[in-house]
């Protein structure tokens, strides 16, 4: 009896440590691959790839342009499928899942910051976080986020209204809203002028931070990995190197 | 200038939907009016050739002395300048044993309205008769019969029936009128005709009638609008050629006093009304459709068009790659739908026609694709004037400014917001509908009218399906014309829905075309399927539903137009479910086309999202 007990109690206690490795290690890449056949013509995006991303951790993803960036984008935000190997987000995989299953988990463990905002034209600052938060499960209140964003006064322009870096902002807070796990962004500040920039990735920055979420940036643009708690570095479909920052520069500190 | 051309095809294939598009909407157009507008004259030249060929007599002379016209007024006829070709002949109409009679004794080697032999022989001996096959009593009457036929208490004389024959005037299915006086609009039950040149009955009877063909005529389609004109002409010389042909003493009848051509020709004027009307709605919604379709093809094509500028391309070497695409696919489009419609619309109402006519042996291979050809052009004229108008918009433009983003029309608070207690209750994906709709007044009117056209053309031809079930009284018979009236009823609600389904799906795909960016978000931001489906199609469907409510109104206001040109039929005899019936179908039509283009909308990658706006 005595036995059993302790037995027990020792099974919680590894529960607790693999939760408690799980947990900060949201995402795991193991053997990645992902190839694209058109008409017969087999093209590998991505080769072999692992990586893992720790929980409320600020990465980036660095790679010249055509070295998988999209790719990998792609399989980290369930917008695609995966060719072979495994992805593991919050222990779950995503390997396999079908299309309805993948729009579950954009739905509530992704949000997105697009390049080019991609905001609908009709719809006001405030109407575009509605638009996501209509759709997922603890979202947070979208005039709340806005003002947090810094467009308290323009919650009733419509994009047309906004200059670029405000409309990144209603892009932002439309995936902040969400309140989900991962946030992901594809050069957000690539269609932004450098001082706009800047403001955008210290306001991802400090969002990481405050609330401990992960925030993954794919970029081209270099000078951006010096924030980053860590850095991975892919060229031709494959990892070259994953660099870990303890002591990570502040934005103000980079220049591009 | 190779690799100009190439563009050209290029331009084709990439935008081979909306060329296709465009090219099948001008088809349905084309052939539909074409069709329609074929079938009259499908007929009456099948019967004008019909007649030709048998001499059917422009003018009867009918003597209305008992001793009926002197071998003079014969001569006085074969000396008429305008007397192509003629005979003489004795006609009576009698009541024989409660029954309507004719005897006729007439000149069978004349060539003059010449008798098709249906069966048996032509007469042989003396008192043998052919016997009219369209006449009430036919069944009782078969060859190898004796019939006594009384001329009076003293006189009669036995007629062997030897033969079936069609008289060339007589085709309507119910046959002829009596003319014996008291007798109105009484069908006659049988009709005799004996060979004068066998009979010796001439020193007997009396000439009553002399049948002559013109020569005015005889080039002359017996359905033309010229046709009686020329006739009547000839009839005021006759009337003056002796006191014989003056007013009391003869009748002299025409082709408006025949029973058959008058239910004919009454008949292809009414369904010459609807097709004059209808097409009007059809060519105007074709017309807009392919208006849009060219217009937002420039727009999309604003960097290219950019980049000839900019390589240094002239004007009009840009505006013949534009006008080219829209001249071959007006072309082709009209092209196709004439050709289908003159063959098969008309072929397959023209059996209908059977129904209330003994039709000619032979269809005649004429076509008519007069009304077509007038549609075809005016939508030529319009396509290529928006092609070269949109253009010419653009081409003012620099080359700076083309290559640019045309920023996309900014949204904007619409009227209801202004209403707080209506706005605020609506839940957040309907507003999202309502700006939508509202965003582009002209895509909404379009639309709009569009479906109010389509669904008002279903509309009046239910009506008319109705209405054909209907008696139509003609000259005072009456005539059942629901089966020659219905088909083309028919084919009117079916080219109306297919109209409506074409430029529904045109639209909407020309739609989701635009909107690539803001579907691919949508999935992004993990919207399932029906969602989005529901983001697009929502607002189709309700500009649609805008469309029928206005356009049931409009097709009954349509019916009501041509039931008073018709002089037939009305709004109350239009049944009640038709309406439902055309609210309903062109309901599920546009319930279908956003059906088929769902799977559009799932074929859209969500990589459309990354990608920079072009």
């Amino acid at each position: 009896m005595f036995f059993y007990i302790v037995n027990y109690l020792f099974s919680i206690n590894i529960n607790l440590i693999e939760k408690e490795i799980f947990m900060s290690e949201l995402i795991v890449a193991k053997k990645l691959c992902k190839t694209y056949d058109t008409n017969g013509v087999k093209t590998i995006a991505l080769k072999d790839v692992n990586f893992t991303i720790k929980a409320g951790s600020f990465t980036v993803i660095l790679g010249p342009s055509g070295a998988g960036k999209t790719t990998l984008l792609n399989l980290l935000g369930g917008m695609d499928t995966i060719s072979e190997g495994s992805l593991k987000v919050h222990n779950t995989e995503l390997c396999g899942m079908k299309r309805k299953e993948l729009t579950k988990y954009r739905r509530f463990d992704v949000g997105f910051v697009f390049q080019f905002y991609n905001l609908m034209p009709n719809l006001t600052a405030l109407e575009n976080v509605e638009l996501s938060v209509e759709v997922s499960k603890n979202a947070l209140n979208p005039k709340k986020v806005l003002e947090q964003v810094g467009l308290k006064e323009r919650i009733n322009n419509f994009p047309s209204q906004l200059s670029g870096g405000e409309q990144q902002r209603v892009s932002i807070a439309r995936a902040i809203a969400k309140n989900a796990r991962i946030l992901l962004c594809d050069e957000p500040t690539g269609a932004l002028d450098y001082e706009t920039g800047k403001s955008i990735l210290k306001l991802l920055y400090d969002y990481s931070k405050e609330y401990k979420k992960t925030v993954i940036i794919v970029t081209h643009n270099a000078a951006i990995k010096d924030i980053a708690d860590q850095v991975i570095h892919i060229k031709n479909g494959g990892i070259i190197s994953i660099e870990y920052q303890d002591k990570p520069k502040s934005i103000e500190e980079i220049e591009w | 200038m190779k690799t100009y051309f190439k563009t050209i095809f290029r331009t084709i294939k990439t935008n081979a939907l909306k060329f296709i598009a465009l090219i099948s909407i001008i088809l349905v157009g084309v052939c539909f009016v074409t069709g329609v507008g074929g079938i009259s004259p499908k007929v009456t030249d099948s019967f004008n050739d019909e007649l030709k060929s048998h001499n059917a007599p422009d003018v009867i002379l009918k003597s209305t002395s008992e001793n009926g016209f002197s071998n003079e007024d014969i001569e006085n006829i074969k000396n008429f300048s305008d007397t192509r070709i003629y005979t003489s002949c004795f006609s009576l109409d009698s009541t024989i044993d409660d029954k309507q009679t004719r005897l006729m004794n007439i000149d069978m080697e004349s060539g003059v309205n010449k008798l098709t032999l249906i069966s048996g022989t032509l007469p042989i001996n003396k008192y043998d008769v052919v016997v009219e096959e369209n006449s009430k009593d036919m069944d009782d009457i078969s060859i190898g019969e004796v019939f006594a036929y009384k001329f009076n208490d003293y006189l009669s004389i036995d007629l062997n029936v030897v033969g079936i024959v069609k008289n060339p005037l007589i085709y309507s299915m119910d046959g002829e009128p009596t003319i014996e006086e008291g007798k109105d609009n009484t069908n006659l039950n049988r009709i005799f005709y004996l060979d004068s040149n066998l009979s010796e009955l001439d020193s007997f009877l009396p000439i009553t009638d002399i049948y002559v063909c013109l020569k005015s005529t005889n080039k002359i389609n017996y359905f033309a609008s010229k046709y009686l004109d020329k006739v009547n002409a000839s009839v005021k010389i006759i009337r003056k050629i002796n006191t014989n042909f003056a007013a009391g003493n003869c009748a002299i009848l025409t082709m408006e006093d025949n029973k058959s051509y008058l239910v004919l020709t009454n008949i292809t004027d009414k369904i010459d009304v609807i097709v004059n009307i209808f097409p009007i709605f059809f060519i105007v919604v074709v017309a807009l459709v392919s208006l849009t379709t060219m217009s937002r093809l420039i727009n999309e094509e604003r960097g290219v068009i950019g980049c000839y500028i900019s390589l240094g391309y002239s004007r009009s070497q840009i505006m013949f790659k534009y006008v080219s695409f829209s001249m071959l696919s007006t072309i082709i489009g009209s092209i196709g739908g004439m050709f289908t419609g003159a063959y098969i619309l008309p072929n397959i109402i023209y059996p209908a026609f059977g129904n209330m006519f003994i039709l000619p042996s032979k269809m005649t291979n004429s076509i008519n694709i007069n009304l077509g050809l007038i549609s075809a052009v005016a939508i030529f004229i319009a396509v290529i004037l928006v092609t070269v108008y949109e253009l010419n918009k653009e081409l003012k433009s620099t080359p700076a400014s083309l290559l640019q983003v045309k920023a996309p029309k900014p949204g904007r608070k619409i009227l209801l917001e202004r209403m707080p207690l209506i706005w605020n209750h609506l839940k957040f994906k309907y507003k999202s509908t309502c700006r939508n709709i509202f965003r582009y007044v002209g895509r909404l009117l379009m639309v709009v009218i569009s479906v109010a056209g389509s669904s008002a053309l279903v509309m009046a031809g239910f009506g008319l399906y109705d209405v054909s079930k209907k008696d139509l009284v003609i000259g005072g018979i009456t005539m059942n014309i629901s089966s020659t009236l219905s088909p083309v009823a028919i084919i009117i609600v079916f080219f109306a829905l297919l109209l409506c389904m074409l430029v529904l799906f045109n639209l909407t795909n020309m739609n989701i075309q635009e909107r690539k960016r803001e579907i691919a978000t949508l999935e992004v931001l993990g919207y399932y399927n029906g969602e989005v489906y529901g983001y697009i199609f929502r607002e189709i469907i309700l500009m649609s539903l805008m469309g029928i409510i206005i356009g049931i109104p409009l097709g009954v206001g349509l019916l009501e137009f041509v039931f008073s040109y018709l002089d037939f039929g009305g709004l109350a005899d239009v049944e009640w479910y038709s309406y439902l019936l055309a609210f309903g179908c062109s309901f599920l039509f546009i319930l279908l086309i956003s059906l088929m283009l769902t799977k559009k909308i799932k074929a859209i990658d969500m990589n459309e999202s990354l990608k920079s706006i072009e």
